[in-house]
């Protein structure tokens, strides 16, 4: 009140004037208290705002200074730059190799407008991209320039330096569209494993297919069970095959048997993923059929004798027969219509190994029948035979066996069935089958993917460790009497059984086009790998004295791929007259006997 | 509020300002190093890519096996010649040294294993001393040079000598 009452006792303060009161006034005791409250609380938040500062300062000198906290990577993670996951995963071999990749492919457009409108001469930009593009039409891309209209494509996939040429021309409108182009850099090695893409970077075949949505979401590698070294050796044996023998295809697979890993697949003909042959019904011929189709998962083959490995394994499982059984093989059997007759026959009675080095049919019919439909149909359902292989490709690219009906399963089929015809299965469903029947008797599932290191395989047991014993010596004779002599590999005790089967063309079968094939293993006494080949109607030619035959067609083949790949996938070899693994595969009702030659 | 406690106040805002910006811009600049070294390590890591995918068309094992049978003509490893492994094979006993009397190359000359025996027969100038006179022999032996190896045997131990 002090203060106020001063300016107005200013006498020359104009009258209009009255200043506000420049501090508070004080009153009475409970206004200073007031004050004083008010005070302390702003001393407070002051303190506050200091302690805030000073913890700023301090983390600042911490930081400069005394590079405090040097792992924390916080900020750095915060923006990273990343480049953008590719619109298609790698996949690569077992070894890292390369199979499929996508590369930065620009597609070249052209917008019509803005070229007119530069001024730029038509004539003179087709002589300058046909100069850098020789592929393309002249005609084509004159009438794209000239259009008119604000997008064409020139072209959709240009290599880095088609690109650096075309950007070098700097034609006004020309432009580049950023894009991505799946390749396959070991081109047609690979053709019907990895199958191939569309434009649009869609899956259309093989693994490319059948692992579309895991190539598409993951960005990381998918690393195959396959050895491209490996797959080499085999589809070159396989060309070898073909030309010697003039067949019109082949096919092969390669197999671990203890893992199911595939680590080569190959069917002749095949095709270059990176140029595929059109699918299109409209230009499709016969020929591109032929390349695109993958022998090994979609064909459906009467495979033949290979089949007497599961009779005889059926036979000796379940008690149908033993190692010292006999059955007669004199006389042709005439069952309906048919008549079931041995190639090389004997015309005598043959014991159980007799009847697999020599192939007999007479005597593997005789052996089924005495097992019965009911028990043949049950073991090779339970074989996996009667079902599409469950493997990594699309359904549609597997086959379904084909077999008769539960009610039509009669005598005959019997028969047939036990040295293979009257049923159709893949190569896959033989190769997956036949692994099981050496390696102890567990059936493992096939897969294209590799098994990592010590990883447990998914498996059933479907024969005893005994019958599976008891195969093994088997196929280890028909190589060393039987009808597959020049399979033999020294030092790696190949084992195996041969087929050859006459092709059901309408209904009857053929004597002249045959489906050769053999099933082989290695080391047969203690088997690692397994191996199927087959071609598809060969001519016989002078060193095999005209016959075409698998023991003289494929069984001197996969002799060779297994030299070739034994010492690739780490099976060294082995004395095979050494006292260990002659005793392993001594068959012992043939002990001092010697087979007579097939 | 007093004088000296609001100068202190006011310095310690403005060091605190200065010092900020001062880390800011550090900060910064790092963080445009770091983006560029990323953008660098990404256009790598894309040439990488592509040489990679190059190298394996270039590596294509048809292609490898034609260029063998034209320039190289190797063949595979025949079965025979897997019989002994890679661990199996011995390691060459140290050769004699090389100034040695004859006294000493005989000693040497039983104690190496037939096939370095074989080696050292086959090179014999390089190996046998040559006759030296009784008065030089008797002297002490010259240091062996160490720059100029004189067989392939005596560059091996030489070499694993200096591991």
């Amino acid at each position: 009140m002090l203060s106020a009452q001063r300016l107005d006792e200013n006498p020359c303060r104009p009258r209009h004037f009255k200043p506000p009161p420049c501090a508070p006034v004080v009153a009475d005791g409970a206004a200073a208290e007031f004050l004083d409250t008010t005070r302390t609380r702003l001393l407070l938040a002051a303190a506050l705002f200091a302690l805030i500062f000073l913890v700023v300062a301090g983390r600042l000198v911490d930081v400069v200074a005394m590079a405090g906290a040097a792992n924390d990577t916080r900020i750095a993670r915060s923006h990273l730059v990343v480049p953008p996951p590719p619109a298609r995963a790698d996949i690569v071999d077992r070894n890292g190799t390369l199979l499929a990749t996508n590369l930065d492919s620009p597609a070249l457009y052209v917008d019509s407008k803005i070229m007119l409108q530069a001024g730029e001469d038509p004539d003179a930009a087709v002589r300058a991209i046909t100069t850098a593009l020789p592929d393309l039409s002249p005609a084509d891309i004159r009438a794209k320039l000239v259009s008119g209209k604000s997008f064409a494509y020139l072209t959709r996939s240009l290599t880095p330096r088609q690109e650096y040429a075309i950007n070098n021309l700097g034609i006004p409108g020309v432009e580049f569209e950023p894009g991505e182009k799946r390749r396959y850099p070991l081109g047609d090695l690979v053709a019907h494993v990895v199958g191939y893409c569309s434009v649009d970077n869609i899956g259309q075949a093989g693994l490319e297919r059948g692992l579309n949505p895991a190539i598409k979401g993951s960005g990381k590698p998918v690393t195959l069970a396959l050895d491209a070294r490996v797959q080499f050796v085999l589809k070159d044996e396989l060309q070898q095959v073909i030309s010697q023998f003039n067949a019109k295809g082949a096919a092969g697979i390669i197999m671990n048997v203890h893992t199911g890993e595939i680590v080569a697949m190959a069917s002749l003909p095949d095709f270059d993923p990176n140029h595929p042959p059109t699918t299109d019904p409209k230009h499709e011929t016969a020929d591109d059929k032929d390349r695109i189709f993958n022998k090994i998962t979609s064909g459906e083959y009467e495979l033949g004798s290979v089949f007497k490995i599961f009779n005889t394994a059926m036979a000796l499982d379940n008690n149908v027969a033993t190692m010292t059984s006999t059955f007669d093989a004199r006389n042709p059997i005439e069952i309906g219509r048919f008549t079931i007759e041995d190639y090389h026959g004997k015309h005598r009675v043959l014991s159980v190994p007799e009847i697999f080095a020599y192939s007999s049919n007479i005597g593997s019919a005789r052996m089924a029948v005495a097992a019965g439909p009911k028990l043949q149909r049950d073991f090779l359902a339970k074989l996996g035979l009667l079902d599409p292989v469950p493997i990594e490709f699309d359904k549609a690219d597997v086959g379904r066996p084909h077999f008769p009906a539960p009610s039509a399963w009669r005598e005959v089929n019997v028969m047939t069935i036990a040295f293979g015809h009257g049923i159709a299965v893949t190569p896959l469903h033989m190769i997956t089958a036949t692994a099981a029947m050496i390696n102890g008797g567990i059936l493992h599932p096939p897969t294209m993917l590799k098994v990592p290191d010590g990883a447990k395989v998914p498996g059933v047991r479907v024969i005893s460790q005994k019958t599976s014993d008891q195969i093994r010596k088997l196929m280890r004779l028909v190589v060393e009497y039987g009808t597959a002599k020049l399979a033999a590999a020294p030092g790696y005790v190949v084992g195996g059984k041969t087929g050859t089967a006459e092709k059901n063309v309408g209904g009857h079968y053929e004597e002249k086009r045959l489906l050769s094939s053999f099933i082989g293993a290695f080391p047969m006494n203690d088997p690692q790998y397994v191996i199927l080949t087959l071609v598809d109607e060969p001519h016989g030619n002078k060193e095999s004295h005209g016959y075409a035959t698998a023991g003289w067609t494929v069984a001197p083949a996969t002799s060779r791929i297994i030299q070739r790949i034994a010492p690739l996938l780490g099976v060294a070899p082995v004395d095979e007259k050494s006292p260990d693994i002659v005793r392993a595969l001594q068959i012992e009702s043939l002990a001092g006997k010697k087979l007579e030659d097939y | 509020m007093k004088w000296p406690g609001g100068a202190f106040w006011i310095v310690a805002a403005f060091a605190a300002g200065v010092g900020n910006y001062a880390v800011k811009q550090v900060v910064q600049g790092l963080d445009d190093d770091l983006t560029n070294v990323r953008k660098k390590i990404v256009a790598e890591q894309k040439q990488i890519h592509d040489l990679t995918a190059e190298w394996t068309y270039l590596n294509q094992p048809e292609l490898l096996a034609d260029l063998n049978r034209r320039y190289l003509g190797l063949v595979p490893i025949a079965p025979k010649q897997e019989r002994v492994g890679i661990d199996e094979i011995a390691i060459r006993s140290a050769p004699a040294p090389l100034q040695s009397g004859p006294e000493i190359q005989a000693v040497a000359a039983t104690a190496m294993p037939p096939p370095a025996t074989k080696m050292a027969a086959a090179t014999p100038p390089m190996m046998a001393p040559a006759p030296v006179p009784a008065a030089v022999a008797a002297a002490p032996p010259p240091p062996a040079d160490k720059a100029k190896p004189v067989s392939l045997d005596a560059l091996f131990a030489q070499v694993a000598g200096s591991r």
